[in-house]
């Protein structure tokens, strides 16, 4: 099955592989679709731990007011990614613009990008309040301010009982969620997460992303996760790294295809692609036959997917084809393991 | 925010963070126990034992005695005169003691300053909210503090017993008192630097311990070798130790204000040192 590695970016598709090196060109900076400035921007951005480039010449926007996925497996350079856009790495070469700043541009930065770094230990011997306000302060808060904010953002993630709780004495799904809260202090316009639900029970995983999600909207979420389902569910847009580059990155539609293919599980019978093939708006029809799913591929200019839905079963009703699921796109787990190793 | 403000935020939640953690406790007992015990057993027991040969004689003689000691063990003329007026268990334990036994202390307390936060990744936490310029200095500024608390505490329990039971006037053992803990601190602000360098060159803190102790006594022991020969006395004061002969404890105050200076100073160019290894490095 074809893996749409050269489809056009002016139809919305995502911008894949082969067009990285157009994409890795200088441009204005400011977001194609809106015209409004990225919150971040990342401009041929290469990081290399002595030869090894764990990050290669990655080029991407993130626009403002989204909340985007940085997907890829394990070494495939999103951690590292994330380390530079939170300005603990700095980049070998290239450039990195967080809100038009360098990241490491701390006092510019201060109060308004929250990060939750992955496997960062809370000081343990210090209270759970006692830090937040501390953090609170460095972001030029009055005492009682960044008291209030800290309060505010530990009821948010249901921790406002630990405000005396030694760091140390969290549990690993505490910690998580004052981390998490952290990064929420003083309502940053940016918010980086990395890994924020790994390692946790999923009722936990549940109320995380369910903070995540009640600040869609309010700020520009960054999250990095291996949890792909969880990405689908919450971003408007995703990058996809792999062993350092990146595969593939745009609007989360355009990259599980759900505006320009849709996909028809078949039960034994008769499969009559033909038909399909000449449905006014279809560009290409493909079966395959151990999952007996046909994939069609379509002109979103022509038809949106739910009219290519209703056109395309009415002629498989009438090829007797017995249809048993139908979705729109291939989801993002199937996209990632197109596009990755 | 300016780094001066971030810097203080970061320098009293270190002090905090000291003065309540186990190992904070620890070494500030076994600092004032190791200093307070022999010193004011020296007091107490120095009246019982010398009560019908020193402690009988008149304050005077007692420091012409003491003056005779600071000659032979090589203070000059002058600065053994001007340090015979100061009570010699002040002089021995609190000045001389505490120089000895600071540096160590200060390399238990400092080793994972930054090492410490680097492994653990905590300093992530503070990063992207203080310039890491001031965190550094911050951090070496708490370590500083808590070494001024603790010998504070123990020059004044010292200074207390010893104008309770020594004969010593109370303007000399205040004036000396003060001024031997001004030292301590002056001394402490130099070691402590010397610390911070070490703790950001690592990322695992034992390394750094055992690096720390190992430069801890090259600088001590070169200090006082190349102070100790005229052919390198000029050298000597690249090294933090020789001042407290040359110039902390002499009679002229400007030469103890330039002692007590060159050896913030001296901190201050470690610290400036780790800050701008911190600033530059992956963290």
């Amino acid at each position: 099955m074809d893996t749409e590695d050269k489809a056009p970016t002016s139809s919305g598709a995502p911008v894949v592989a082969a067009e990285k090196s157009a994409s890795a060109a200088p441009k204005s900076r400011s977001n194609i679709r809106s015209g409004k400035p990225p919150a971040i921007d990342l401009r041929g951005v290469i990081k290399k731990f002595g030869s090894v480039a764990a990050v290669n010449d990655v080029t991407f926007e993130i626009p403002d007011g989204c909340v985007f996925g940085l997907i890829g497996p394990n070494g495939a350079g999103k951690t590292t990614t994330f380390s530079m856009l939170a300005g603990y790495l700095r980049p070998t070469s290239g450039e990195i613009y967080v809100l038009d700043r360098s990241p490491d541009a701390v006092d510019a930065l201060k109060g308004k990008v929250g990060v939750l770094p992955q496997d960062a230990l809370l000081p343990a011997n210090e209270p759970v309040g006692e830090f937040m306000v501390y953090l609170g302060r460095l972001q030029g808060m009055s005492y009682d301010e960044a008291k209030k904010s800290a309060e505010s953002v530990l009821a948010e993630v249901e921790g406002l009982d630990w405000w005396k709780t030694r760091c140390g004495a969290l549990s690993h799904g505490m910690a998580k969620r004052v981390g998490l809260a952290q990064a929420l202090l003083g309502n940053p316009r940016v918010v980086l997460l990395d890994e924020p639900t790994a390692g946790l029970d999923p009722r936990i995983a549940y109320g995380v992303r369910q903070t995540v999600k009640s600040r869609k909207g309010r700020c520009t979420l960054v999250i990095s996760s291996h949890n792909l389902q969880e990405l689908e569910e919450i971003c408007d847009y995703a990058a996809i790294l792999d062993h350092g580059q990146l595969v593939a990155h745009g609007t989360m539609a355009e990259l599980t295809a759900t505006s320009s293919e849709i996909r028809i599980e078949l039960a034994g019978g008769p499969i009559p692609i033909d038909a399909v093939r000449v449905v006014e708006g279809v560009k290409a029809v493909s079966f395959d036959k151990a999952s007996r799913e046909l994939a069609i591929t379509f002109d979103r200019n022509v038809a949106d997917a739910e009219e290519m839905i209703k056109r395309a079963t009415y002629v498989l009703y009438q090829g007797h084809a017995r249809i048993s699921g139908i979705s729109k796109g291939r989801g993002l787990e199937q996209r990632v393991m197109e596009l990755t190793d | 925010m300016s780094p001066v403000t971030e810097a203080g935020l970061t320098a009293l939640r270190e002090l905090r963070r000291n003065l309540r953690s186990a190992k904070g406790i620890a070494m500030f007992v076994l600092f004032f126990v190791g200093g307070a015990i022999p010193s004011v057993g020296q007091i107490l027991l120095g009246q019982v034992v010398d009560t019908k040969t020193m402690m009988a004689k008149p304050l005077a003689e007692r420091q012409d005695v003491f003056e005779d000691f600071l000659l032979r063990v090589g203070y000059d003329a002058v600065t053994a005169k001007h340090v015979s007026k100061c009570p010699p268990e002040l002089f021995t334990y609190l000045l001389k003691g505490a120089l000895i036994f600071l540096p160590w202390m200060i390399v238990l307390i400092g080793f994972d300053l930054i090492a410490g936060e680097i492994q653990h990744r905590s300093i992530r936490y503070i990063a992207g909210r203080a310039r890491r310029s001031a965190i550094v200095a911050g951090k070496a500024l708490g370590v500083w503090g808590v070494v001024a608390v603790m010998t504070l505490v123990l020059d004044v329990t010292v200074c207390t017993v010893m104008l309770i039971k020594s004969d010593y006037p109370a303007d000399l053992v205040l004036s000396w008192g003060s001024r031997i803990w001004v030292f301590t601190v002056a001394a402490g602000a130099a070691y402590v630097g010397l610390v911070t360098l070490v703790s950001s060159l690592f990322r695992t803190p034992i390394v750094a311990l055992f690096v720390g102790m190992a430069l801890m006594f090259a600088v001590l022991l070169t200090g006082w070798i190349f102070g100790h020969f005229e052919a390198t006395e000029t050298v000597a004061w690249a090294f933090p130790s020789a001042y407290e002969s040359k110039l902390l404890v002499s009679a002229n105050p400007l030469h103890v204000l330039g002692g007590v200076a060159a050896l913030i100073g001296w901190g201050a160019a470690m610290v400036a040192g780790a800050a701008g290894i911190v600033s530059r490095r992956d963290i």
